[in-house]
């Protein structure tokens, strides 16, 4: 009995002290709670606004796109950059003026935007300036403002500004309004590899081993997340664009655009046009068009740097040779029009080298007539001037050659495709028809993106097919010889003829179609130019356009000089051995 | 191991019975004992279950710190990304300020004549009918 009475007297004292200890716990924790949600609750809600990541529906996780240079380093074209945002809470700020006055010397503050903000008094949150960094944001939060928010802030930066603005393109608002996605170039073309899924909060291990093995053996890198690598060569494209500038300063054509390709693999080493924008400020633009890549979507009469094409669809259907002669009068009547040359002189009994280095329109429509219209037709199709390159670019446009009809159309028709007036093609269109007299008679594949970068450290090649041979290797061989002849004769009276390297260019002036039909009387030109070099195994082809340059009658005058500078650069640059 | 089991029943002993010596066996380890070789697998699975569990433990804990440490690591890359492009961004524009009046100050200037030497190597000069290569 008396050791029952002990036992529960221990019983009793031991729940005492234990009860005691868990009221001491909740009073200790409730105090905890009291000191940290009510006495500095304001300012640790403060701090974690200031901590606050969560993804910017504006700007999600997306990959970069790289440039490739001639030692094929990757430089950043396009990237995700990351700063801050300041906000404020009008309800707890002091004096605005102050706060505006103190603020205002560490960051670029609009005092309008600002004093509408804290005019908000209903409005808890009000961002009134984005994008800082570092450092700014460190000297706001040293000022130690109440009712000052630091927010983490992400967006999408191209560090090279206007540097190939039309073949990045630029990420914008979608259809829906609500997320920003890639709305032009390369962004909206590799939108799904680039857009980013994981927001790097939840990591399936396994699901990651899985994902890593598919993107290492799919057949198409491009459709895994990752970044893209481009050939576009910052120093070219710099190099393309500031060529283009002296040509819209010198000549104020209303578009200047151009193409540097390897003829070969198809790969773009640069590729702009003018009037150019900065895709980091792209809302600033007040024309809309000029964030389209004119060289893709574009379409155009491209002139006599058809004529080369005609040739060579004559000497390689057997219906000229290069010693073929023909009597040139200056003007032919067909179909009820007259089709002339630049000058309307007639030249006489002439080879068939005269109608490229001359120029001669006439010539031109002989050699499409000797050919055969159904046979030239095939062969300008075949060409794919009427149909997509398959450029990696989003809006690509097909050439129109409807005027030839299958060959059924009438003669004029095709006198004046000949020489490149009456049917339309895109620039792109143009360069990889070209590329196929530099490339032993076949169309390369035309493509901007070489790579894709996974983020678990892989990169694929992205592989392209080269297309068909459209002409023989003989034939490509024959009418690249009478290239170098125009390049080292006849261009300027032979000033651009290089000592130690052979090149094969021609020149396109070409009459502007009205919108209602016929062309635009007087001075209104499309001047073109085309080379590539060096000839006896080339490495580069140069495409350039001019759309109503001013003050200038001919391409010779106009882009022969731009294309002659691009190539001395090219030659340097990539530090091209002589060959001759 | 059957030889050393006593005939103690009709029966024949179970192959998993080991030498029983059932005047030494504990009464409460009698069927352990019988069992032995079941004994050890029990004693191998449960330490194997123990270091499973606390495998899994470890691991769970592991990808939990490894993904704070992702976290962090990818915070890393875009601030030093960001500093990056920073840097891109002046090497752009200063490589794109380069001009030739710039090459000038730099006391740089054009070559007068540029000489090329043609060296066609061994293999081109090599004569294959003197089987040389």
């Amino acid at each position: 009995m008396l050791r029952n009475k002990v036992s529960r007297k221990y019983f009793l004292l031991r729940a005492q002290i234990v009860s005691g200890l868990f009221i001491f716990a909740t009073l200790l924790l409730l105090t905890r709670l009291y000191f940290v949600q009510i006495v500095h609750g304001a300012s640790y809600a403060q701090e974690a606004i200031g901590q606050y990541t969560a993804q910017n529906p504006e700007a999600p996780a997306r990959g970069s796109i790289y440039f490739t240079t001639a030692d094929g380093a990757l430089v950043t074209a396009a990237t995700q950059q990351n700063g801050w945002r300041v906000a404020i809470n009008p309800t707890q700020l002091g004096d605005p003026s102050q706060v505006y006055k103190q603020l205002s010397a560490v960051i670029p503050l609009d005092k309008t935007g600002f004093m509408a903000s804290v005019g908000k008094k209903n409005d808890p949150y009000e961002e009134i300036a984005y994008r800082l960094t570092d450092d700014q944001a460190r000297k706001v939060q040293a000022l130690n403002i109440t009712g000052v928010i630091l927010v983490a802030d992400e967006w999408r930066f191209y560090p090279g500004g206007t540097l190939g603005a039309q073949t990045l393109g630029f990420v914008g608002y979608g259809p829906t309004g609500s997320t920003k996605t890639g709305v032009y170039g390369l962004e909206k073309e590799y939108d799904n590899t680039l857009s980013e899924t994981n927001n790097g909060l939840y990591i399936n291990p396994f699901a990651e081993i899985f994902t890593s093995l598919s993107s290492a053996l799919s057949t198409d890198p491009a459709a895994h997340e990752g970044s893209v690598v481009t050939s576009i060569d910052p120093e070219v494209e710099s190099q393309l664009e500031k060529t283009l500038d002296q040509v819209l300063k010198q000549y104020s054509p209303t578009i200047a655009g151009g193409i540097i390709m390897d003829p070969t693999t198809g790969a773009i080493y640069g590729m702009g046009s003018r009037p150019g924008f900065d895709p980091n400020a792209y809302g600033a633009v007040t024309n809309p068009s000029y964030y389209d890549n004119t060289l893709v979507s574009g379409r155009y009469e491209l002139g006599s740097i058809m004529k080369p094409l005609t040739m060579a669809a004559g000497i390689d259907s057997g219906a000229i040779a290069t010693s073929t002669t023909y009597d040139d009068t200056g003007c032919i009547t067909v179909s009820g029009f007259q089709v002339c040359n630049y000058d309307l002189r007639a030249r006489g009994v002439i080879p068939m080298q005269q109608i490229l280095s001359q120029s001669l329109n006439v010539g031109a429509s002989w050699v499409a007539t000797k050919t055969g219209y159904p046979t030239f037709t095939k062969y300008m199709k075949s060409y794919g001037l009427g149909e997509k390159t398959g450029i990696d670019l989003p809006n690509e446009v097909t050439g129109d050659l409807s005027n030839l009809d299958n060959g059924s159309g009438p003669a004029v028709n095709f006198d004046t495709a000949s020489f490149g007036q009456g049917i339309v093609v895109s620039p792109i269109e143009m360069i990889r028809a070209l590329s196929a007299l530099a490339n032993g008679g076949t169309l390369p594949p035309p493509h901007v993106a070489l790579a894709v970068k996974y983020n678990d450290g892989i990169t694929r090649s992205i592989s392209y097919l080269q297309g068909p041979r459209v002409i023989s290797a003989a034939s490509s061989k024959t009418v690249t010889g009478m290239l170098e002849t125009v390049y080292d004769d006849a261009l300027g009276n032979g000033k651009y003829k290089m000592l130690h390297y052979t090149a094969a260019a021609k020149t396109g002036t070409a009459q502007l179609p009205m919108p209602g039909g016929g062309y635009y009387p007087g001075n209104v030109f499309l001047h073109s130019f085309f080379g590539y070099f060096p000839a006896s195994a080339p490495r580069f082809i140069i495409f350039l356009f001019a759309v109503r340059p001013q003050g200038v009658e001919y391409a010779s005058a106009s882009l022969a000089p731009a294309y002659f500078q691009l190539e001395q650069f090219l030659i340097n640059y990539y530090d091209i051995p002589p060959d001759r | 191991m059957t030889n050393n089991i006593q005939k103690i029943s009709r029966y024949a002993p179970h192959k998993l019975q080991g030498a029983l010596q059932l005047e030494v066996a504990r009464p409460r380890a009698g069927l352990a004992r019988e069992f032995a070789f079941e004994r050890r697998a029990i004693s191998i699975f449960s330490i194997l279950l123990i270091t499973l569990v606390l495998a899994y433990v470890y691991f769970v804990a592991s990808s939990v710190f490894a993904v704070m440490a992702r976290a962090d690591a990818d915070r890393n890359i875009r601030t030093a990304e960001t500093n990056l492009a920073s840097m891109e961004q002046k090497y752009l524009t200063s490589s794109s300020a380069i001009s030739k009046q710039t090459a000038d100050s730099e006391g740089l200037m054009n070559l007068g004549e540029i000489s090329y030497v043609y060296r066609p190597g061994n293999t081109a000069l090599a004569n294959i009918a003197d089987s040389k290569l």
